[in-house]
């Protein structure tokens, strides 16, 4: 049985607006392996990047609130931790990138000073030798020029180089747990499959646990072992990735799959995606019961009234949906 | 299909200049668009693809006039596009349409939907403010929205809803073209999938034509008739859809088939990742624009530069190994 890395207990988090307090993440539990990559798949607004942040305590409180819930990580609760003891752990053993790297690196500094920084932070190193393991870990995320690439703004760079260093810096500290937030959606799919590529053969190196998020299922197959489905705030399908994407169970998870395009499925001209009809609902106006329901192609009475909960359908693989288990 | 002429691009070309610094020489120009050539049928779809940077955008604006062109011609329904004046150039837009990735930039955040709907009519002489109204809410269910949307800003409307604002504005006018540049890249899977429907859906009922701008090759198979891909500023392969994606010539359209995520196979399968990105390339005189990151590069490909033929009927490739 691995051990876990990290564990998330009936996280709940909301968020203070005119329009009242809206709960962004609604109760969820999840656990990474140590060595494993866990996705975590869903769209625009639902709760995902939040659980993200909250796990790096990134959110901006107020407005957002962290009501219940416990982050486990070494054998503390990350929520008790003081702000300071928080900063010690922030870019050293947990660390972060995100989806767009030209916002999240500071564009007048250069690459090499935002690296440098990290490891002047976290390590006893000094500012000679700190710039010498920053070449080192701009070689390691395979950039040209490392050395050179140092003394670059973040302007002079492509966005798949930024992402590159974005890396990097996470990196700098060899940190147990990356969270990776969307870290390829701004990236085209060549440089796309690149840092795949990357981040898989780092993970190799260096046993890390990733957490990934993502809102497209191709990308899950390539890098994920496990996969959690989120919709509005609440986890509605979990399992290993590829019996998930083989044989998903909830509708939800089954329609954003049909809705991918495949490459040559498409048997005449003119055929059209199989799609989920309506929105995403947004947080003030969250169904009652099921919050699939009102889009969901099977939905029955008891669905409107009545949320079902995440239970276990064959090993390893849950998901929350009042359909018999046989007619999923 | 009809076979009558929508649009003709000749030798189409975009350079941009970067200043002169101080006590330096001119650098030499940006060749974001360098000598394209398509023609596109009515009722035609065509994709142009590739990567950030390889001057596809810069294409389609470019051919709209939105960017004035460094040389090449440009004939839309027999007409020089580069020949007219502003004003006549104006009068034509209402016949060519574009449709911008990101749908929350694209429109005006301090306007309400209604009036975002009803400008294009305004503009092209439709004075008439009830019937423009009509006509706007008219257009709303065209796109699937309702005309409870009329009043909202588009801070209250989805990604997906916005960009149906955005696809109804383009499709006001009734245009022969509409250039659709990334239009789904913005959206969440279930989204895409319903924004593309809607393309197809209006597509076929309005009998337009579609330049279809993207990097995905999978959206791409879904949406388009033939496929251009162009890589630094140049077409390197155009072919009917199942020639492309049956039999892609070109390494570089190999590199980028191949790129995408599969969910059956996942990891297992054999993948060659090409190397580098569009822009750590330094600009070469001689030679194939590919050369630095082609896997299967020759000696002859570094002297000689190849230029679009014709292997098969309908399949054009730039590549001296394939010709």
């Amino acid at each position: 049985m691995p051990s876990p890395e990290l564990e998330i207990q009936n996280l709940k988090v909301s968020f203070s607006t005119p329009k009242g307090k809206l709960t962004a993440v609604n109760g969820i539990s999840f656990h990474i392996n140590s060595g494993e990559t866990l996705a975590l798949v869903g769209e625009s607004g639902c709760g995902k990047t939040v659980s993200a942040l909250s796990i790096l305590r990134l959110l901006p409180e107020p407005p957002a609130e962290i009501i219940s819930g416990k982050i486990l990580f070494a054998g503390q609760d990350l929520l008790s931790l003081s702000s300071k003891q928080f900063q010690d752990l922030r870019g050293n053993a947990i660390s972060m990138i995100f989806q767009d790297p030209m916002t999240s690196l500071n564009p007048v500094l250069t690459v090499g000073e935002q690296i440098i920084e990290t490891l002047l932070r976290h390590t006893n190193m000094n500012r000679q030798e700190a710039r010498k393991k920053s070449a080192e870990l701009l070689s390691r995320v395979e950039l040209p020029a490392p050395k050179e690439k140092l003394t670059h703004y973040p302007h002079q760079l492509s966005g798949g180089m930024r992402q590159r260093v974005m890396i990097a810096m996470a990196l700098a500290c060899k940190p147990r747990v990356l969270i990776a937030d969307e870290p390829t959606t701004a990236l085209d799919v060549l440089i796309q499959s690149q840092i795949l590529d990357l981040l898989h053969s780092l993970k190799k190196e260096t046993g890390m646990s990733i957490l990934f998020i993502t809102h497209d299922l191709g990308v899950v197959a390539e890098i994920a072992q496990r996969v959690i489905v989120m919709y509005a705030g609440e986890i509605i399908e979990s399992g290993p990735a590829q019996a998930l994407l083989q044989k998903p169970y909830h509708p939800y998870t089954k329609g954003l799959i049909a809705s991918i395009p495949k490459l040559g499925a498409r048997d005449q001209p003119g055929s059209r995606l199989e799609e989920i009809s309506g929105n995403v609902p947004s947080l003030d106006q969250r169904p009652s019961g099921c919050p699939f329901h009102p889009r969901c192609p099977s939905v029955m009475d008891q669905c409107k009234s009545q949320a079902p909960e995440l239970s276990q359908v064959e090993p390893e693989r849950y998901t929350s949906c009042h359909l018999e288990p046989e007619s999923l | 299909m009809n076979t009558e002429k929508l649009l003709v691009v000749q030798d189409l070309k975009k350079h941009f200049q970067p200043s002169k610094k101080f006590l330096q020489t001119t650098p030499a120009p940006v060749r974001a668009v360098d000598g394209i050539s398509f023609t596109l049928l009515k009722g035609e779809t065509l994709g142009l693809v590739g990567e950030s940077g390889c001057g596809k955008s810069t294409a389609a604006r470019t051919l709209l006039r939105l960017l004035e062109p460094t040389s090449g011609q440009v004939s839309f329904c027999g007409t020089q596009l580069f020949d007219l004046k502003e004003a006549e150039m104006r009068t034509l837009r209402s016949e060519m349409q574009i449709i911008f990735q990101d749908p929350y930039s694209s429109v005006n955040p301090g306007r309400r939907i209604g009036k975002i709907l009803q400008e294009p009519f305004e503009i092209h002489g439709f004075k008439d403010n009830k019937e423009n109204t009509e006509k706007a809410k008219h257009l709303l269910k065209q796109v699937g929205l309702t005309p409870g949307h009329f009043n909202n800003y588009p801070h209250e409307l989805s990604g997906g809803q916005l960009q149906r604002v955005g696809i109804a504005r383009a499709i006001a006018l009734s245009p022969k073209l509409i250039v659709a540049d990334e239009p789904v890249s913005a959206l969440d899977v279930s989204i895409r999938a319903q924004v593309i429907n809607l393309l197809l859906d209006l597509k076929e009922r309005l009998n337009m034509s579609y330049l279809f701008i993207s990097h995905d090759l999978g959206v791409v198979e879904y949406f388009c008739d033939r496929v251009a891909v162009m890589y630094l500023g140049k077409i390197i392969e155009f072919a009917d859809n199942e020639q492309i994606y049956n039999s892609p010539q070109h390494p570089y359209t190999q590199a980028l088939l191949n790129a995408i995520p599969n969910l059956e196979s996942g990891r297992d399968k054999q993948k060659i990742t090409l190397k580098g990105d569009i822009s750590m390339l330094a600009p070469q005189r001689k030679g194939c624009a590919f050369l630095n990151r082609c896997p299967i590069k020759e000696k002859r490909c570094e002297e000689q530069e190849p230029v679009l033929k014709e292997i098969a009927p309908g399949h054009q490739v730039a590549c001296l190994l394939k010709s």
